[in-house]
């Protein structure tokens, strides 16, 4: 008796009203979220697309898994190479690169797209930023900043073994080996360090004849 | 340990403020900012249910990306806000009605207050894809304990927001403007003003050393 | 009969227009207007969640009970933008990163929760949707206006197109959001006064002209 009142009530067809609708939310978001469902190649191939024009199935992945990740050191702040893959001829690179040491102790992640002949890297063709971690001026790092990386002026600095810097750290280095980019922001300084950690990979593993 | 927590404090309530640099929660801060005692009231409401949302939504997020249905995320999270605030008036009214009279008004107005589902989807990560990976803000890593933190600071940094705010407009309504200003156009160039004054907070850099 | 969807249509877009009238909705207003190209992308997003929400609720507003119409219609609108979410995130990815935190705030846009409450819940379908169509191209219109002018002052381009070789980048963080949002209020207000009230001359001269002529 009690149980045919409640089902009767008023409150039972809130209940039932409102688990209808959760459910059928439910359902169309769980056939939705197959039907939209990005996989990590596809994520890949998007980072890809921005910064190399050519077939990227044609390219040969260097870095497999996280113990191929190496760091290199330049300044005070540390560049993690996540990613790197070459093309057949092996001229063109493209390194994905996290630079340290960012404002609030964040990081910036890039991809660098350099051409290296005859085992030397000669030249950074283009950068774009990849993701950040809180760098809230990131805004002012536009393309216009990131194409000082791969401008005429430099060409000399990049092919001649020279490195980024935002701050003049060394009084002994000469401006032929450091070039100074932009203000002395801590966002910059992520920057310079995974754009030198990119020259320096490639130009440690196009020695090596990959 | 105390450097981190100093950071996460400085760049939740301060640095990036929730209401001043991220503009979140602006509704209830033109709305409830007339008069200061009702600011107080609904900056020390939002703290407690951001706190609460965050304890709760912190491990509903990790079950989710566990159970791999992390589509349902906005719509539990919004749920679970939702009900806490329905909650927290019940328990208030019981325990302390003097408390509820200060408070308890502004409590139904909160489960739309962007700012608390901001900070849930802040701390869970819930926007960055893929595999479960906690938030990195202020050079530290978000786990369930900082996570709570973070939301308190950042009630603490509405609160005085709001309390800024409704200072000001206690003497601004003394003014004679024109009508086109009058109410929110003039609120907004205050709240401006505010703002650029918070924005100095984030000229410190927090645990990023030299 | 036309002219009731016209009417509804004209206050979604001028006389409640919900940015520059009611100012409701304001965290995105502010927050993703520092470009045109973002502002309209989220108004857009706001058009398509709106739109939808208004239609659904309508049509069920008979079905569900009173007592849990809330957190129905949020459970309805939290769907819609989850959908959203996930179709901007396989076709428009740069949209979606740039919306950031405030594609899942939609949710809490009181915009769409308060014509959720004040006309969906008491109208018919076709209406609903007019109403949430001009409401929504009301808040695409005044976001697009504060997108144009913060991305020409702070950085001399308009939908990414360089015009001028200037910029305030002050304009393009928030505290410039505030003050442009707070002087394009002043300015609407301004000028839809000024209009409302030569309209109101302009009609008690033809009745005071009527009058006469009776006379």
């Amino acid at each position: 008796m009690k149980l045919k009142d409640f089902l009767r009530s008023n409150s039972f067809k809130c209940i039932v009203v409102l688990l209808v609708i959760a459910l059928v939310c439910g359902a169309v978001l769980a056939f939705c979220n197959d039907l939209f469902y990005v996989s990590d190649e596809e994520m890949f191939a998007r980072s890809i697309v921005k910064i190399y024009d050519g077939d990227a199935s044609e390219l040969t992945d260097l870095i497999e898994s996280e113990d191929d990740q190496v760091t290199y050191t330049s300044y005070n702040a540390q560049a993690v190479i996540l990613d790197a893959l070459v093309a057949a001829d092996g001229e063109t690179w493209l390194v994905q690169s996290r630079g340290t040491g960012g404002y609030q102790n964040g990081t910036v992640t890039i991809w660098v797209n350099m051409t290296a002949e005859g085992g030397a890297l000669t030249a950074i063709n283009k950068v774009i930023v990849d993701s950040n971690d809180g760098q809230t001026l990131i805004n002012s790092f536009d393309d216009d900043f990131l194409a000082t990386y791969s401008s005429e002026e430099y060409a000399d600095v990049v092919s001649g073994g020279g490195h980024f810097t935002n701050q003049r750290m060394t009084s002994d280095s000469t401006p032929e080996t450091e070039v100074v980019v932009s203000g002395a922001t801590y966002t910059s300084r992520a920057i310079n360090a995974a754009v030198n950690g990119a020259m320096d990979y490639v130009r440690e593993r196009a020695g090596e004849g990959v | 340990m105390l450097s981190m927590i100093i950071s996460v404090v400085i760049s939740a309530a301060l640095a990036n403020n929730f209401v001043l640099a991220q503009t979140y929660g602006i509704c209830p801060f033109l709305g409830v900012s007339k008069k200061t005692s009702s600011a107080v009231g609904m900056g020390a409401a939002v703290t407690v249910v951001m706190v609460v949302a965050t304890m709760i939504t912190y491990p509903i997020y990790m079950l989710l990306v566990a159970l791999d249905i992390r589509f349902l995320e906005i719509l539990v999270f919004i749920f679970v806000i939702a009900a806490i605030v329905q909650m927290i008036e019940k328990i208030i009214k019981k325990i302390s009605p003097p408390l509820y009279n200060a408070m308890g008004i502004y409590l139904p107005l909160i489960t739309t207050n962007c700012a608390v589902l901001a900070v849930c989807e802040i701390t869970s990560n819930a926007l960055v894809s893929g595999t479960w990976e906690p938030a990195i803000i202020a050079g530290v890593e978000m786990n369930f304990g900082f996570s709570v933190l973070y939301a308190f600071a950042g009630g603490l940094g509405f609160t005085l927001a709001m309390v800024i705010m409704s200072g000001m407009r206690e003497k601004i309504n003394h003014l004679s403007l024109p009508k086109a200003l009058q109410g929110f156009p003039i609120t907004m160039v205050t709240a401006a003003f505010i703002a650029m004054a918070f924005y100095v907070f984030t000229m410190i850099n927090l645990g990023g050393g030299a | 009969m036309k002219n009731k969807y016209g009417k509804i249509a004209l206050d979604g877009l001028l006389f409640n227009n919900p940015t520059f009238m009611l100012v409701l909705g304001t965290c995105p207003t502010l927050a993703m207007t520092s470009n045109a190209t973002d502002a309209f992308g989220m108004g857009v997003s706001v058009i398509f969640v709106l739109t939808l929400s208004n239609i659904i609720i309508s049509a069920l507003r008979k079905l569900i009970p009173s007592t849990v119409r809330i957190p129905a219609y949020i459970v309805v609108i939290a769907t819609l933008v989850t959908l959203l979410k996930l179709f901007l995130n396989k076709f428009l990815p740069d949209l979606y990163s740039a919306m950031g935190t405030f594609l899942p705030l939609i949710v809490v846009n009181c915009i769409i929760l308060g014509r959720a409450e004040a006309f969906a819940s008491k109208n018919g379908v076709l209406e609903s949707a007019v109403d949430g169509l001009s409401t929504g191209a009301g808040f695409t219109g005044a976001l697009v206006i504060m997108g144009v002018i913060r991305e020409f002052v702070g950085s001399g381009s308009i939908f990414g197109l360089q015009i001028m070789d200037f910029g305030i980048p002050f304009f393009t963080m928030p505290m410039g959001a505030f003050i442009v949002y707070g002087l394009c209020i002043a300015v609407f207000v301004f000028v839809l006064d000024n209009v409302q009230r030569a309209q109101r001359i302009r009609k008690t001269r033809l009745l005071h002209g009527a009058e006469l002529k009776e006379d």
